[in-house]
């Protein structure tokens, strides 16, 4: 396994150095969501990266409207690309610059929002083409559909290894709408240098902790966790996993780092240690998570939000209860295009509640109390009360 | 006076149809398309939805009109949800649906394949500049679904530069992140918000802790709605619409009321018509269509990011709702009707027999009037409907099945 990492100095620069690190990160602030690199330090450390032996990859991971995108341009146009390895995009605006106007500039492509079927990852690599060098998915994937997306990708494949979890990007200034001394928007010098930091708690429920950060790029919401797979290096090695992130830049300090790196060393010399990898996380500054790569299950709870008891399946539905006049009748509203409600026929009534009752039924009305022997597809009519039976309950033919 | 020209151009409106009767409701009120799902593959798991039955019901009665019909596949699907999607996008072919609404590229993909399908590129996507535009374009879509932090004026570039349709939400509520990037829901109730799940996470009331690293207590803000964006509303831009030849104004809402896609479809169909046929009218009716919107339960508005990038202004900070005086009640739709004896109406929320209700026509003014004699069901005189019931009122020449009734409340 590949490490990359991000540099913001040249100082941290030169603590990347030793621990095995191939690709450094290096974001200028106009491009980047969190790189802070002017010009011309961008251009200084990209030569620096390279004099060090590790390969200097241009951040370029902003989402942008039409004018962010033509500021874009002009200041790509000031970057002598000639000094950088890849290109790292995930709008694919930026992915269409890359490819039309940089065309021997490789491409590492950010695919971490969403993109979590084989056929759409694969489609995207196909439109990329040759000068595709990487995927970085998802740190939503399960450890094994990781798994089956290296072995069926022609594709390496990078994911976050441990580090910050953005779950929210807005390009709007959400702290300092909030705090009006922070009121920097119309301060056009202190834009590029713009920073501001806070804490969120939901005040109620489970919500807390949430790290915000906002720069002239918007606003960016982070897990109260980092994200940490650090005791699955074994696994992420055996699955050939061809480059893992390490991504320190809310910690303040990259002090994590020759620890983290050894650990991944130690992996890829098959002498990985999970009481190593333990003790890392126990001493590591932030609390972490696996979050989904155990499993990924965010859709169980789906069934919950809709009651289904009462879904509807087209084949043998006939239509629903509307009102119950206890004592006297059920308002049937008939709503099948393929089936009527007839008279000496037998029905399910499937409430809301989860009760199933079977029902015979031995007379139909229409609204005027006339008595008729079948009703259909938008007909409201009556039939004889029955016990338990509450409003929207589902009606479907009984099979025999 | 100048004469008024007609202008030739006219931009498709877009309605929600989160079920078989708010389909109804949007057409009938003047949609010239609406957009629905069926029970899987879009982002609106909380929402009634269409089962097959229903779609095709709703694409004849829809067709038969004149009105288009999308199907949304927007969510970001799983390995394991793609196998069902096949066999959907083979049916919704055979039904003459008039394009899926997509972002995830294996949909897009699968759509392409089994089916000829139009494809619009859903907002999801986050297309927001003509670069990323072209690339969709390369990728097969037909029209795009810009993301909502696109201006008017981003949109008339996108569309000159690609020559594809391009389309803007116009009104309803706004996510705050980049649509498509934001997971809360994911990492923190398990609920995956990219597939329908969003638990509206940005519209709890949050504590600020923010960090001063020049002084070391903490400075804190409590109850505060930071992340909570404004409804949109972009009547008052209709005429830059025009202007921009922007292809199709979207209203969100499928999780709505049957009232609020008939009432919405009906205000933004005479805006639209009436800046087409007769501009220097626009201004003066303007008013009008403001304060019947007003009326619908909404959080405050704000244009967005359609002429400014959003400020300040376009977050709803002070609560979740706002202090509604007056308001429109939604009573209930209309079933049924009996010529020259009554109308059979499903009561939404009760009314009595004394009470002003209006019936909402699909042109012109409501008719007021009190449901004098209000019977049950089955003709038995009663005070008050209750909600959830089907009550008799007294017939009424313009009433057409499915029109939806409502109550002005004063509080």
């Amino acid at each position: 396994m590949k490490i990359t990492s991000q540099a913001n100095s040249l100082h941290e620069l030169q603590l990347l150095k030793g621990h095995g690190i191939t690709d450094v990160l290096l974001g200028l602030r106009e491009l980047s969501r969190f790189g802070n690199l002017d010009l011309r330090l961008l251009n200084e450390m990209a030569i620096q990266t390279r004099n060090l032996g590790m390969r200097p990859i241009l951040e370029w991971d902003v989402l942008m409207t039409n004018d962010r995108m033509i500021h874009a341009k002009k200041t790509l146009a000031l970057i002598d690309l000639g000094l950088f390895s890849a290109i790292r995009v995930q709008d694919s605006g930026a992915l269409h610059v890359s490819k039309k106007m940089f065309p021997d500039l490789p491409i590492q492509l950010i695919l971490e929002t969403g993109n979590h079927n084989l056929e759409g990852v694969k489609r995207w690599c196909d439109s990329v083409g040759n000068q595709l060098e990487r995927v970085i998915l998802s740190n939503e994937l399960a450890g094994t559909t990781l798994a089956h997306y290296i072995k069926n990708l022609s594709v390496p494949v990078e994911v976050l290894g441990l580090g910050p979890i953005l779950i929210f990007y807005t390009p709007r200034y959400l702290l300092s709408f909030q705090k009006k001394d922070l009121n920097w928007l119309s301060q056009e010098t202190s834009v590029n240098t713009h920073r501001v930091e806070a804490l969120a708690h939901a005040e109620e429920g489970f919500h807390k902790g949430f790290r915000l950060l906002e720069n002239q790029h918007g606003t960016f919401m982070f897990h109260a966790k980092d994200y940490c797979l650090i005791d699955r290096l074994d696994q992420l090695f055996e699955m050939n996993l061809d480059t893992i992130r390490i991504d320190l830049k809310m910690n303040g300090d990259q002090s994590a780092l020759p620890a983290v790196t050894k650990l991944i060393d130690k992996a890829n010399r098959l002498q990985f240690e999970s009481l190593l990898a333990d003790r890392f996380i126990a001493s590591y500054p932030n609390k972490v998570t696996r979050c989904f790569f155990q499993k990924n299950a965010t859709d169980v709870i789906f069934k919950k939000l809709t009651n289904e008891h009462i879904v509807r399946n087209d084949d043998h539905f006939v239509g629903e209860v509307v009102e119950v006049a206890k004592d006297r009748y059920l308002l049937i509203h008939v709503q099948s295009n393929r089936l009527n409600l007839k008279r000496e026929q037998s029905y399910s009534f499937s409430t809301p509640e989860g009760k199933v009752k079977e029902v015979l039924i031995s007379k139909i009305s229409d609204l005027d109390r006339n008595e008729i022997m079948e009703a259909v597809k938008n007909d409201f009519v009556i039939i004889p009360y029955q016990k338990s039976i509450t409003p929207k309950t589902i009606i479907t033919l009984t099979l025999n | 006076m100048a004469k008024q020209v007609p202008l030739m151009f006219k931009p498709e409106l877009l309605s929600p149809a989160g079920s078989l009767e708010k389909l109804i409701a949007s057409t009938s009120y003047g949609a010239d398309a609406v957009y629905l799902a069926g029970q899987k593959f879009g982002l609106r798991t909380a929402a009634e939805n269409f089962t097959l039955d229903e779609l095709e019901e709703g694409v004849q009665f829809a067709h038969a009109r004149g009105s288009k019909v999308y199907t949304v596949l927007n969510s970001f699907l799983h390995d394991e949800d793609m196998l069902e999607l096949p066999e959907f996008i083979r049916h919704l072919s055979r039904l003459n649906i008039d394009g899926v609404i997509a972002s995830d590229l294996g949909v897009i993909t699968s759509v392409a394949k089994h089916s000829s399908l139009p494809i619009h590129l859903s907002t999801q996507a986050s297309c927001l500049n003509v670069d990323s535009a072209l690339y969709w374009k390369d990728l097969g879509v037909h029209r795009l679904i810009l993301g909502r932090e696109a201006s008017i004026s981003d949109a008339k570039k996108i569309k000159d530069a690609t020559g594809i349709e391009v389309e803007l939400f116009i009104h309803g509520s706004m996510c705050m992140a980049y649509s498509g990037n934001c997971t809360i829901s994911n990492f923190t109730q398990g609920r995956d918000s990219n597939r329908g799940g969003c638990a509206q996470s940005c519209r709890f009331s949050y504590s600020l802790e923010y960090k001063n690293e020049a002084d070391s207590e903490a400075e804190t803000f409590s109850n505060t709605f930071f992340m909570s964006s404004k409804d949109l509303m972009g009547i008052e831009l209709i005429p830059q619409f025009f202007d921009a030849q922007i292809d199709s104004l979207k209203i969100e809402g499928r999780m709505r009321s049957p009232l609020y896609a008939a009432m919405i479809s009906k205000i933004y169909r005479e805006a639209i018509d009436v800046y087409a046929s007769n501009p220097n009218d626009f201004q003066n009716l303007l008013k009008n269509w403001r304060q019947e919107l007003d009326l619908i339960p909404h959080r405050e508005y704000s244009p967005g990011n359609l002429a400014h990038p959003a400020s300040e202004l376009s977050v709803n900070k002070q609560s979740k709702k706002p202090l509604e005086t007056e308001k429109y009640e939604f009573i209930g739709l209309i079933k049924k009707i009996v010529p020259d004896q009554y109308l059979l109406v499903e009561a939404r929320n009760p009314f009595s027999a004394e009470e002003p209700i209006e019936l909402v026509t699909q042109k012109g003014s409501p008719i007021q009037f009190a449901a004098k004699n209000i019977q049950s069901s089955t003709g038995v005189k009663i005070d008050r409907a209750k909600q959830g019931t089907l009550v008799r009122i007294p017939f009424i020449a313009q009433a057409q099945t499915g029109q939806v009734l409502r109550k002005h409340i004063h509080t």
